[in-house]
């Protein structure tokens, strides 16, 4: 297998791995909440650790949410000028805007990196006897592929713009 | 200008007696360190909860912070054992266990990089329900709230055979509103600081348990002032930090009749009821014992409440 | 620094993701006055203290099932029904549809698309003007929000930490002034040559309500649930989505099994473009609270404006300008958390607040030149964006003399607070 399959291959686990997750997260969400309603309703009792966890679960659906966001190019963003610019400038400015977006989220990630090391070395408050710093491993690993799905523009970006310079030259050598 | 800054957050509103008395506090330090030591102040939690703050504590954004004892009891878990159901009989018994606590207390603190300044109170705190819980089959049936991190509480009511909704503070009030809980607990003047009387209107007329926090600064910075100033801190500490436990003493004790006033009625308890709350004590007490806190502190404390005990019979 | 600042401000004119925008501000602000940068993870972390949080993704999934359902086509078909015989009872229709349809999946388009395409036909077979109708299902895409459950209103709650049961009683009669006004410009609008109307039976309406019998029950158990005591904001969100997951699926079969994944993460995307954008802004919040700005800030708003109404009226522009170019949540995430303490300083309440921020960005959907509504009815209508200005013109219009009203008049979105709060 070449290298541009293997990537494909793991690109796809990964989307499949994080749909199948985020379907999970939402299911038990659901569960979970109606489970405690209809415990405190029919024998007002509840589960201790349900709305802890409910708490963590929305955390950890929006952050993998975002994730698909990056990998649909779906964020909320203006656009104005983006939305103005000629039709040859646009691919520029994706490039632009890609490599910023991958450096904040780099950054992000190193800063998530350290908070969750802090959680490890100071963290308390463990639910259902997990430490919160493994319920916070969601930042890091969230921004971590946040970052690589932005890397993984940057490469269609110049792909893109190297096919309509060849494009172009071929247009100016032409008859 | 200011040599020495420390930025100390509280989730204490603004106004409350406990960030006038902090108030106080930091202006009489500033003075006597010709404004070389200045505080700036975060109140209402606007740095977040305890947690949070303790979390920007450890990376240097917060120098301090008015912590309550559920919340820093995470990190210093000891601390907690003053908090025991049922355990103190009066103020005075608070202030005796208190000094004797407070090197053990000081140095469990000292472990974790914190620097004791100060212990504040809330008081004693009353259960306060939506409806009239006067018996306890009544209590296990409301649902109640219990601190979110106080593994104390929580074991104590479940030993009740109650499975309480843990919140943190900012979140009960909104919760009483819409329902979810109809039974909390809180001293008689945070019941009004918090705005919570607006919907107990029963209070079990039986302190429950003591409720208190402290006053923290982050222990590298206290060590880089020069000694004078630390040992003025503190003096200066204790000095407005007592007159704050009066002030709250007053609030609480003002405060049953403003409630009264407010048509809040005091439910006296069930007699019966009331010894079996007690007893529970022990039981709780064995249940947590090593994991929410240590046996050490706990024998010690009640070692430190004997003995006020015995004198105070013998004085009798 | 301030020149990254400058730098990061263009390249969100260019189109960067605003989540991005907000946070390289925040982490490039904290770094400046030597703060460690995990503070902006520590910031977002507290999202996992806010049990408010939960109605939000649990709605967008209802809304979202209930948007690719055929719930669009038996509400219109069963509002037509029983509005139909009105003079300009189409319209009428259309308004009512639209602003139930927009409380229950937020203004994201749905409306304009889903409804927007099956009104608009209709409306022109109606004899209604073509500018006429373009106005008014563009308006429309975002009537409602002021309604239970949007999520917007729920948002503001979130962040503003005002009740969300009282947020959304404070929207009701505000909302219903709007539409009124609306419906009766409508009304006033009724093209007078029009088809005789086919007759409507008793046994048509049953029809009709019979078909819409598993929907009809929505509001009853999200404003039941809540208002009763039953429910807090995040149980009604998590019953709906359970009840339209089984009546769209399993009752009415509009959605089959197979699809529900792919709909689930569309409504999990859509909530972590906002939970990212709520959680970098939170981090850039804590820096000018770090900073005390918004007490500075208020300190000198304080010395050329003393007057609430002043306050409010210049609140009012600032809005505007705001909805037109940025979306809501941006927009609400991103202002919210600095103007609260400046309008608690000037004594505005805070639920009133929310409702004339609410007003303020649905206005925002329709302005000129960069109103999301009027971009995607011009995508969808395929007509120009110009022709859709002045399409517009009348509806906004009744749309900010219901602002300046909501504004000046707090008892509007009160009264139903301190009557049933
Ligand atoms: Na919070
Ligand atoms: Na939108």
């Amino acid at each position: 297998m070449s290298h541009r399959q293997v990537a494909r291959q793991i690109l796809t686990f990964e989307k499949r791995l994080i749909d199948g997750l985020l379907c999970l997260l939402l299911v038990a969400m659901i569960v979970l909440a109606c489970l405690q309603i209809g415990l405190r309703t029919f024998f007002s009792s509840g589960l201790l650790w349900a709305d802890p966890l409910l708490r963590y679960l929305v955390l950890w659906c929006g952050m993998l949410g975002a994730v698909v966001a990056t990998r649909e190019k779906k964020h909320i963003a203006i656009d104005v000028v983006g939305y103005l610019a000629p039709e040859q400038v646009k691919p520029w400015i994706g490039l632009v805007i890609d490599l910023f977006s991958s450096l904040v989220a780099a950054v992000l990630t190193w800063a998530a990196v350290i908070f969750v090391r802090n959680e490890v070395l100071f963290g308390s408050y463990p639910l259902l006897t997990v430490p919160s710093w493994i319920w916070n491993l969601i930042f890091p690993t969230a921004f971590g592929l946040i970052t690589i799905h932005f890397l993984l523009a940057i490469a269609a970006d110049i792909r893109l713009l190297a096919s309509q310079s060849s494009r172009g030259n071929e247009a100016g050598s032409g008859p | 200008r200011t040599k020495y800054l420390f930025k100390v957050a509280t989730i204490a509103p603004e106004g409350s007696i406990w960030t006038k008395r902090f108030h106080d506090f930091a202006a009489e330090v500033e003075e006597k360190s010709n404004g070389e030591v200045g505080f700036k102040v975060y109140p209402g939690g606007i740095m977040g909860d305890d947690r949070a703050m303790y979390r920007k504590m450890r990376i240097g954004q917060l120098h301090g912070g008015g912590f309550t004892m559920t919340g820093i009891g995470t990190v210093v878990p000891d601390f907690r054992v003053m908090g025991i159901p049922f355990l103190f009989r009066s103020y005075e018994e608070v202030d005796h266990v208190m000094e004797g606590l407070w090197p053990f207390f000081s140095k469990a603190f000292a472990a974790k990089g914190l620097e004791l300044i100060a212990m504040t109170e809330v008081g004693f705190v009353y259960s306060m329900s939506i409806s009239p819980v006067s018996t306890l089959s009544e209590l296990k049936k409301s649902k109640i709230w219990a601190p979110e991190g106080d593994p104390v509480s929580i074991a104590y009511l479940e030993t009740l055979g109650i499975t309480p909704l843990p919140l943190g503070i900012p979140d009960v009030l909104t919760s009483l509103q819409t329902g979810m809980v109809e039974t909390v607990f809180n001293s008689l003047y945070g019941a009004i600081v918090l705005q919570w009387f607006t919907k107990t209107k029963y209070i079990s007329d039986i302190p429950f348990a003591y409720a208190y926090g402290c006053l923290l600064l982050d222990r590298k910075r206290f060590a880089r002032l020069p000694e004078s100033y630390r040992s003025m801190i503190k003096e200066t500490a204790r000095k407005h930090f007592s007159l704050l436990i009066t002030d709250t003493r007053k609030s609480n004790s003002d405060s049953r009749q403003v409630l009264q006033d407010n048509g809040i009625s005091m439910v006296l308890p069930d007699p019966g009821d009331v010894e079996d709350l007690r007893n529970m004590r022990e039981e709780t007490v064995q249940r947590v014992q090593g994991t929410a806190f240590s046996p050490q502190i706990y024998k010690t404390t009640m070692k430190l409440l004997d003995d006020y005990r015995n004198q105070a019979y013998k004085r009798k | 620094m301030n020149g990254l600042k400058l730098l990061t401000l263009v390249l969100a004119l260019l189109g960067s993701p605003l989540f991005i925008v907000i946070a390289g501000v925040a982490l490039l602000s904290f770094s400046s006055v030597d703060i460690d940068i995990s503070v902006v993870i520590i910031e977002m972390s507290r999202l996992a203290d806010t049990p408010l949080l939960l109605a939000l993704p649990l709605f967008i999934f209802a809304g979202t099932i209930l948007s690719e359902s055929g719930t669009p086509k038996r509400l219109l078909r069963l509002s037509h029904l029983l509005l139909g015989w009105l003079p300009g009872g189409l319209a009428v229709v259309s308004l009512l549809v639209c602003a139930v349809f927009t409380a229950f999946t937020g203004a994201s388009g749905v409306t304009i698309f889903a409804l927007g395409g099956l009104l608009f036909p209709a409306l022109i077979r109606d004899r209604y003007s073509e500018k006429f109708s373009l106005g008014l299902i563009t308006s429309s895409g975002s009537l409602g929000l002021l309604f239970p459950p949007s999520l917007p209103l729920i948002l503001y709650g979130v962040i503003a930490e005002t009740r969300i049961d009282h947020l959304f009683l404070a929207g009701i009669v505000p909302g219903i002034f709007m539409l009124t006004l609306l419906v009766a410009y409508s009304m006033y609008k009724n093209p007078r040559k029009r088809e005789q109307q086919k007759r409507i039976t008793g046994l048509a309406i049953l029809a009709g309500l019979k078909e819409a019998a598993w929907e009809l029950p929505l509001p009853v158990i999200v404003l039941g649930g809540i208002y009763g005591g039953f429910l807090v904001a995040g149980e009604a969100a998590a019953i709906t989505a359970l009840y339209v997951l089984v009546v769209e699926v399993f009752l009415y079969r509009d959605i089959d099994l197979q699809q529900l994944p792919r709909l689930m993460v569309k409504s999990m995307m859509l909530f972590g473009g906002i939970l990212v954008i709520l959680a970098a802004s939170m981090a850039a919040t804590n820096f000018l609270v770090d900073q005390e700005v918004p007490m500075r800030l208020f300190e000198l708003i304080r010395q050329y404006i003393s007057s609430k109404y002043t306050f409010l009226l210049l609140l009012n522009i600032f809005l505007l300008v705001v909805g037109s170019m940025l979306d809501i949540f941006s927009a609400l995430v991103l202002v919210v958390p600095l103007i609260v303490p400046i309008a608690r300083g000037y004594d505005v309440d805070l639920i009133h607040l929310g409702i004339i921020f609410l007003t303020n960005l649905q206005i925002g959907y329709c302005t000129p030149p960069v109103g999301l509504n009027l971009f995607l009815a011009s995508y969808r209508f395929e007509r120009p964006v110009i022709q859709l200005y002045s399409a517009t013109m009348p509806f906004l219009a009744l749309l900010m003399l219901t602002l300046v009203i909501i504004t000046y008049f707090p008892l509007l979105s009160l009264f139903l607070v301190r009557l049933l709060g």
